[in-house]
C-alpha cells in the first residue's frame, strides 16, 4: 500500500557524514573496570540507591528506586562490589556532577542473557495483566532512546488510559553521522517487531507505522521482513529524507497530516510515538532484561574505529574512546548529533541512557569558528523552521532580555533543531539564545510557584497568630468575668449573718415608717377632704 | 429650549442612573493594584524595603508613591517589572542585590528558645521550647528575620547550591560586532 505522505513546514538538508559507521557490523563495547551509573539517567527526580558501598551486585541488579513518575530505576550492567555513592562528572551540557553509584566490575561481564529465540511472547503477555505489564517495563528502568529520555511506562500507562489509534515507531534517524538506529533495524529487526507487539497487545491500536528515512535501504528491508513474519500488521513507510522529520511532531505530520497542538502531546492526536531502540528495550523489559546496555555511534575523525558499539550504561567515555583506539591528539567530543548534540565537558563523564552518539573530531582539524554578524532580518531562518516559529522575532526578544516577550511566541514549542543556525548567513548561534530564554523562563516559573507558596504561608501565618490573639482576648474576658462574678459572690457571702439580719431590721424600720407615714397622710387627706367638701 | 432642556435633563438623570448601578453591581474589592503589586514581589516577607513585609510594601507603591527600587531579594528583575506595570522610570536599585540563600541552624548550638520561630515569617522553622529546631529548607524564603533574635547566634545563612536540575544553558557571550 502506498501511503500519502504530508509534509511539515521548513526542513534542511545538511551533510549526512554517516558512510563513516553505517556500514560496519555492531561491535561490543569496551569491559570498564569501572561503571559509574548516575542516579538521574534522563528527566525527574534523582533516584534513591537501594545498595550501599561495598555490596556485591550481580549484573542486571537493580540498583535504585524512584517514586517520581517521570524518572526510571537503574540497574547494574556488570557484576561486581559497590566502591563508591557520590557525586561524579555527569553526560550533561553544564558539565556539572551528579549523585552516582559506582561499580568496580568483576571478570564474568560477558554471559550473555538467555537467548530469546525459544520465547513465545504472545504465551507471556497473554499471562500478564496489563498493569504487570507495564510494571516490568518501569522496573526495567525503560526510558526514550531516542535522546528525551522520557520514561516508557509513563508514556504506555496513560496510553492504555485514552484510546491511542495510532502508534508510530521512529526509525527516522536523521541527524547526521548517527547510525546506530540504521545498525539496529539492520540487525535486530526482529527484537524491534516484537517490542512493537508487546505495545500492540497493551494498548490495541487501528494502525501501526515505522518510518524510515530512504537513505538506510538495508534497513527499511529488514524491517519489512520481519514485520511480514510478525501477527500484527505493520507498515513500514518509507520517507524521503528531510531534516528534521525525525522529531516526534514532524514525524505526526509527516505520517497523520495532524499537527501536534503548541503546548500538548502526541496524545492529544490519540498518537503514540516510540523509538525502534525503546521498542526494543520494550521487548527485553517484558522478558525481564533492565535496559544496561545500548548502541552508541562512534564517530568523527578523532577515531581510528569509528564504528557503532554495545556499551554498558555507566561506562565512562574515556574508557570507550580508548577502546575505540582515539588518535593521541586533543580532540573536541559532542555528545549527540552536531545539529542538537552539545559539546561534552570532560572524558570521565559516563555513557548514559540518552546518550546515541559520540562526535570526535581532532581539535587542529576543527574549522575557526565563523564571525557572528548582525541579523540582517533575511527571514531565512523563518522558512527553515520545522515548528513554523518566528526564529528571528524570538532571537530578537531573547537578546534584549525580554523574555516574557518569547513566551508569547511559543518559545517552548521550539524543539532546539538547529535548522536556524544552519540557514543563518550571519552565523548567530540562534538555538543557544532559545536555550538561555528557556532556562529563564522555567525559573521564573518555578520561582513563581514558590513565593506564591510563601505569600499563602504567609497569610496563613497572619490569620493564625490574629485567631490566636482573639482567642486569647476571649480567654481573658472571660476569666475577667468570671472572677468578678466570684468576687460578687464571695463578698454576699463573707457578710451573710449580720447584713442579713441588718438587712430584715433595715426592712421592718422601713415598714413601720412607711406605715406610720400612710396613717398620718390619710389622716391629712381626710381633714383636707372635709375642708374641700366644706368649701 | 424648553424640550432641549428637557431632554438633556433626562438623558443626564438616564445615564447618571445608570452609572449609579454600574458602581454598586460591579463594585471591586481592594484595589486590585496593590494586589498586581503584590503578585511582582517576591514574598520573602524580609522587610528589607522598610516596611512589615511585601503586601505592606506593595500598598505602599500603589498609595504613598514609595520608590519601586527598595526589593533586594527581587532584585533587577522586580523592579523592572515593576516599572513596566506602574509606567514608571527603572530606578538603580537601592542595596546590592542578595543571591538566594536559606537559613541554617547548627543544631549544635541551638538551646531550644523558639525566639526564632517567631520570627519566621512563614512558620519554616521547626522546633519546640528545649528542643532542637531546624529548617525546612524547601520553605524558607532566606529573609534573614530569624538571624537577630537568635541568643547564641547560632543561624547563618548558607547560599543555595545550583544543582543540575536549576542551571540554565548559558547566553551566547560571542556578540555581533
Amino acid at each position: 500500500m502506498i501511503r500519502a505522505l504530508h509534509k511539515f513546514h521548513g526542513g534542511i538538508h545538511p551533510a549526512d557524514n554517516k558512510s563513516l559507521t553505517r556500514s560496519e557490523p555492531v561491535l561490543p563495547g569496551p569491559v570498564p573496570p569501572e561503571v559509574i551509573i548516575s542516579l538521574n539517567q534522563g528527566i525527574g527526580a534523582v533516584n534513591r540507591p537501594l545498595v550501599s558501598v561495598g555490596d556485591k551486585v550481580k549484573k542486571g541488579e537493580r540498583l535504585s528506586e524512584c517514586f517520581h513518575p517521570l524518572s526510571a530505576p537503574v540497574h547494574a550492567p556488570c557484576s561486581g562490589v559497590v566502591t563508591a555513592i557520590e557525586m561524579r562528572p555527569f553526560t550533561h551540557p553544564s558539565g556539572m556532577d551528579n549523585l552516582a553509584i559506582v561499580i568496580k566490575s568483576e571478570s564474568d561481564n560477558n554471559a550473555d542473557p538467555v537467548a530469546t529465540d525459544t520465547v513465545d511472547l504472545k504465551q507471556i503477555l497473554n499471562n500478564l495483566s496489563a498493569e504487570e505489564i507495564v510494571t516490568r517495563i518501569r522496573m526495567a528502568g525503560v526510558i526514550g532512546l531516542g535522546g528525551a529520555g522520557f520514561p516508557t511506562s509513563t508514556k504506555i500507562r496513560t496510553g492504555t488510559k485514552s484510546s491511542i489509534r495510532t502508534l508510530i515507531i521512529n526509525g527516522m534517524e536523521c541527524e547526521p553521522y548517527i547510525t546506530c538506529d540504521d545498525r539496529l533495524m539492520q540487525e535486530s529487526a526482529d527484537e524491534i517487531i516484537h517490542g512493537i507487539e508487546v505495545i500492540d497487545h497493551l494498548l490495541q491500536p487501528q494502525e501501526i507505522m515505522v518510518g524510515v528515512e530512504d537513505n538506510k535501504p538495508e534497513a527499511i528491508m529488514a524491517m519489512k521482513t520481519a514485520a511480514a513474519a510478525s501477527s500484527a500488521s505493520i507498515d513500514v513507510v518509507t520517507i524521503p529524507t528531510l531534516y528534521p522529520s525525525g522529531g516526534e511532531k514532524q514525524l505526526i505530520k509527516i505520517l497523520t497530516g495532524r499537527e501536534v497542538p503548541s503546548g500538548g502531546y502526541p496524545n492529544d492526536l490519540s498518537v503514540l510515538s516510540q523509538n525502534v531502540a525503546t521498542a526494543q528495550a520494550i521487548y527485553h523489559a517484558i522478558l525481564e532484561q533492565p535496559l544496561t546496555h545500548r548502541l552508541v555511534t562512534v564517530t568523527g575523525n578523532g577515531i581510528a574505529k569509528p564504528g557503532n558499539y554495545k556499551v554498558a550504561i555507566g561506562t565512562p567515555i574515556k574508557t570507550l574512546l580508548d577502546s575505540c583506539f582515539i588518535n593521541d591528539e586533543p580532540v573536541e567530543i559532542t555528545v549527540g548529533g552536531p545539529m542538537m548534540g552539545f559539546k561534552l565537558q570532560t572524558a570521565d563523564s559516563p555513557i548514559i541512557k540518552t546518550v546515541n552518539c559520540l562526535i570526535v573530531q581532532k581539535s587542529s582539524a576543527l574549522p575557526t569558528p565563523p564571525e557572528i554578524r548582525n541579523c540582517i532580518r533575511c527571514a531565512a531562518c523563518s522558512d527553515a523552521c520545522p515548528a513554523s516559529l518566528l526564529p528571528q522575532q524570538l532571537y530578537w526578544a531573547s537578546q534584549s532580555r525580554d523574555f516574557d516577550k518569547t513566551g508569547e511566541l511559543h518559545i517552548f514549542d521550539c524543539i532546539e533543531c538547529g535548522c536556524c543556525n544552519h540557514v543563518c548567513p550571519s552565523n548567530i548561534p540562534l538555538v543557544d539564545y532559545y536555550r538561555h530564554a528557556k532556562g529563564v523562563l522555567r525559573t521564573q516559573q518555578r520561582e513563581k510557584g514558590k513565593s506564591e507558596e510563601a505569600r499563602k504561608r504567609h497569610e496563613f501565618r497572619d490569620a493564625r497568630l490574629l485567631r490566636e490573639k482573639e482567642e486569647k482576648a476571649k480567654k481573658l474576658a472571660a476569666k475577667r468575668a468570671a472572677l468578678k462574678a466570684k468576687k460578687n459572690k464571695d463578698s454576699e457571702k463573707s457578710g451573710d449573718d449580720s447584713t442579713k439580719k441588718e438587712a430584715i431590721r433595715a426592712a421592718i424600720e422601713r415598714a413601720k415608717a412607711k406605715k406610720m407615714a400612710n396613717s398620718a397622710s390619710a389622716k391629712a387627706s381626710n381633714e383636707d377632704g372635709a375642708d374641700d367638701d366644706q368649701d | 429650549m424648553l424640550s432641549a432642556i428637557l431632554a438633556i435633563t433626562v438623558l443626564a438623570s438616564a445615564f447618571g442612573a445608570l452609572l449609579g448601578f454600574a458602581s454598586i453591581r460591579y463594585r471591586i474589592e481592594g484595589d486590585p493594584i496593590v494586589e498586581k503589586i503584590d503578585q511582582l514581589l517576591p514574598q520573602t516577607q524580609c522587610g528589607q524595603c522598610g516596611y512589615p513585609g511585601c503586601k505592606p510594601y506593595a500598598e505602599a507603591i500603589a498609595k504613598s508613591g514609595a520608590e519601586i527600587n527598595l526589593c533586594p531579594p527581587g532584585g533587577e528583575s522586580v523592579m523592572v517589572a515593576l516599572a513596566d506595570l506602574l509606567d514608571r522610570e527603572p530606578v538603580a536599585l537601592e542595596q546590592e542585590e542578595r543571591l538566594p540563600s536559606i537559613a541554617l541552624i547548627d543544631e549544635d548550638v541551638c538551646i531550644g528558645c523558639t525566639l526564632c520561630i517567631q520570627a519566621c515569617p512563614v512558620d519554616a522553622i521547626l522546633g519546640a521550647a528545649k528542643q532542637m529546631h531546624t529548617v525546612i529548607t524547601s520553605e524558607c524564603t532566606g529573609c534573614e528575620l530569624c538571624l537577630p533574635p537568635c541568643p547564641v547566634d547560632c543561624i547563618t545563612m548558607e547560599p543555595i547550591p545550583t544543582d543540575i536540575d536549576d542551571w540554565i544553558w548559558p547566553a551566547p557571550s560571542r556578540e555581533a560586532a
